[in-house]
Parts: C-alpha cells; sequence; structure tokens
C-alpha cells in the first residue's frame, strides 16, 4: 500500500547505492528522497519538497531518479519542474544545477 | 498538478529528464532527457548542456533515441548504457560518437517477452564484468544479460502481481557492493532486495 510515512513509499521510481551500501530511493509521488542504512524498515528523508514552486531550488516535484557520489552529494532529476537538483553533503537545502525549468 | 516546471528544447531546458549517470573522473552528469529523446551532458559548473547521444527526433535510426528513461556511465569503455524506453532495447553509445549500438532487445523497436526481446526497458545498471540488468517495466521482471550476449535471463519477478515473487511495474535497479540488486518496485509501493545473482 502507498503512504508517506517513514515505513512507506508511494511510487519509488529511483535507486541509488553509495559506498556503505546505503539505500537512496526517489519517492516519488511523496515528493522525496528517501534514505535507508542497510538492513533498516524505515527511511529518513534527505531531499523533500518545500512550499512553494518550482523556482525555489529545494522544490521537488515528482522526483524520478537520484544519484550519489563518493562525497555524499546527492543529484536529484527533479522531472515535474524539469531541472536537475543537488543537494550537497548533509545540506538541507538544495541548488537547481541544471534546467531553466520554473 | 499543482506546480509543473515549463518544458523544452534548448541546451538549457529539459522535457522529462528521468535517469542520471556520473562520470566520476571529471564530475560530469548525464541525463536521459526522454521526451526530448536525448542524452545531455553538463560539466561541472555548466549552466547549459551538450547533446551526447540521440537528438535527433524519436526513432530507431542509429542517431536517435525514442524516450529514453536511463542511462548509465560505463567508465572501463567511456560511453554511456542507454535504457531506450519507447524503442524497447539498450544501446551503447561510445562519448564522442555520432551512432550508438544496440546491445539487448530489438534493433527494430519491436517489444516483446522473449529472451532477446523488452518491453519498455525503464532502467539498466551493469556490473563490473560487464553484465546487464534491466528493468523490464512492462514485462513486470529484471532480465540479466551476459557481457556480449543477446539473450537475457529472467531474475526477478515471475509476473505482474504483488506476492514476493512478483513485480509491478519496475522502474528501476541498483546493485550494492556484493551484487546484491535492489528494484524500485513502482506499482506496488516498495523496494525489493535479491541476493546475488
Amino acid at each position: 500500500m502507498p503512504g508517506s510515512s517513514s515505513t512507506l513509499l508511494h511510487n519509488p521510481a529511483g535507486l541509488a547505492i553509495d559506498a556503505s551500501d546505503t539505500l537512496y530511493i526517489t519517492d516519488s509521488q511523496n515528493h522525496r528522497i528517501q534514505k535507508y542504512a542497510i538492513g533498516a524498515t524505515s527511511g529518513t528523508t534527505v531531499a523533500s519538497q518545500v512550499p512553494g514552486a518550482c523556482v525555489n531550488p529545494s522544490y521537488l516535484f515528482v522526483p524520478n531518479d537520484v544519484l550519489v557520489d563518493s562525497n555524499g552529494n546527492i543529484y536529484v532529476s527533479d522531472t515535474g519542474c524539469q531541472r536537475i537538483r543537488l543537494w550537497t553533503t548533509g545540506a538541507v537545502n538544495g541548488t537547481a544545477i541544471a534546467g531553466t525549468g520554473k | 498538478m499543482i506546480c509543473s516546471g515549463t518544458a523544452g528544447p534548448l541546451l538549457n531546458e529539459f522535457y522529462s529528464p528521468i535517469g542520471i549517470a556520473r562520470d566520476s573522473s571529471t564530475g560530469a552528469i548525464y541525463i536521459a532527457d526522454s521526451v526530448n529523446n536525448r542524452i545531455v551532458k553538463y560539466s561541472v559548473g555548466s549552466s547549459s548542456g551538450t547533446v551526447e547521444a540521440g537528438g535527433n527526433g524519436a526513432g530507431i535510426s542509429t542517431n536517435q533515441l525514442n524516450q529514453p528513461n536511463a542511462v548509465y556511465f560505463d567508465a572501463s569503455s567511456n560511453s554511456l548504457i542507454i535504457a531506450n524506453t519507447l524503442a524497447n532495447n539498450i544501446v551503447r553509445w561510445n562519448l564522442g560518437a555520432s551512432v550508438g549500438t544496440v546491445i539487448a532487445g530489438s534493433t527494430s523497436g519491436a517489444s516483446g517477452s522473449t529472451s532477446d526481446l523488452l518491453y519498455e526497458p525503464k532502467d539498466v545498471t551493469m556490473d563490473s564484468q560487464g553484465n546487464l540488468y534491466v528493468a523490464d517495466y512492462r514485462n513486470n521482471r529484471i532480465q540479466f544479460f551476459r557481457s556480449g550476449q543477446t539473450n537475457g535471463t529472467t531474475i526477478a519477478g515471475i509476473s505482474g502481481g504483488s506476492i514476493s515473487e512478483q513485480l509491478s511495474s519496475p522502474f528501476s535497479v541498483a546493485l550494492d557492493s556484493k551484487l546484491n540488486l535492489y528494484v524500485a518496485d513502482w506499482n506496488n509501493h516498495r523496494v525489493q532486495k535479491y541476493l546475488r545473482f
């Protein structure tokens, strides 16, 4: 069943796994990126939709893929906003790094 | 939709960008710009991209893609492995090349469920041996292609459904350091893990 609690997902669309085997999931219809440590049954949100619109660098709308580099930076394809966004390691807020969609 | 970005065909625009890959040696990212039928490269700090693959309209000619949903960067061969979704195949595109080569699925764009065909593959990844793992979305299965082979083996998903042996619209695949396979089981709202094949 779909849901938005920390143990549920709604149309998970993209996956990434870092060097420590931590799993990152684009939880597309919840407009967020969830992070799961090995064996965890619940996720923590590392990027999510903030109030506003696509022009907000931290906004997400139906993200579809996620990529994590060796420094822990998180790249997200924000399909609904026609942009690529970046959350640098530990950052609360994202940055739009490609695409002018608004 | 409460918010939708403005899509476009310019080199600083996307139309439904989906898959992302990265070349860790340069930091460049590659984006499957699906409805623009192309893979676009952004170098670090660039505000505009360059077309790396496709961009010649939707089609099955060797210089075309058809709504590619995912891209994987293969550092060992300096090429892109592309889930060419609506052409029902997987394409290898060497960086700098003007054409790609179908390495799995139909060269004519035909869909199907036999071992040599795919039906709207949504994602592809590769292990260090060059074996491919494909999220064969409309066939509700994960196909494994040994390096260089065009007949695949189904390693996950026996049919569409929600019991643990089944997948429903698998959207993405990923491998961990031990080659365990993770599948984004989109329509079952879960991620499934399979021990190393």
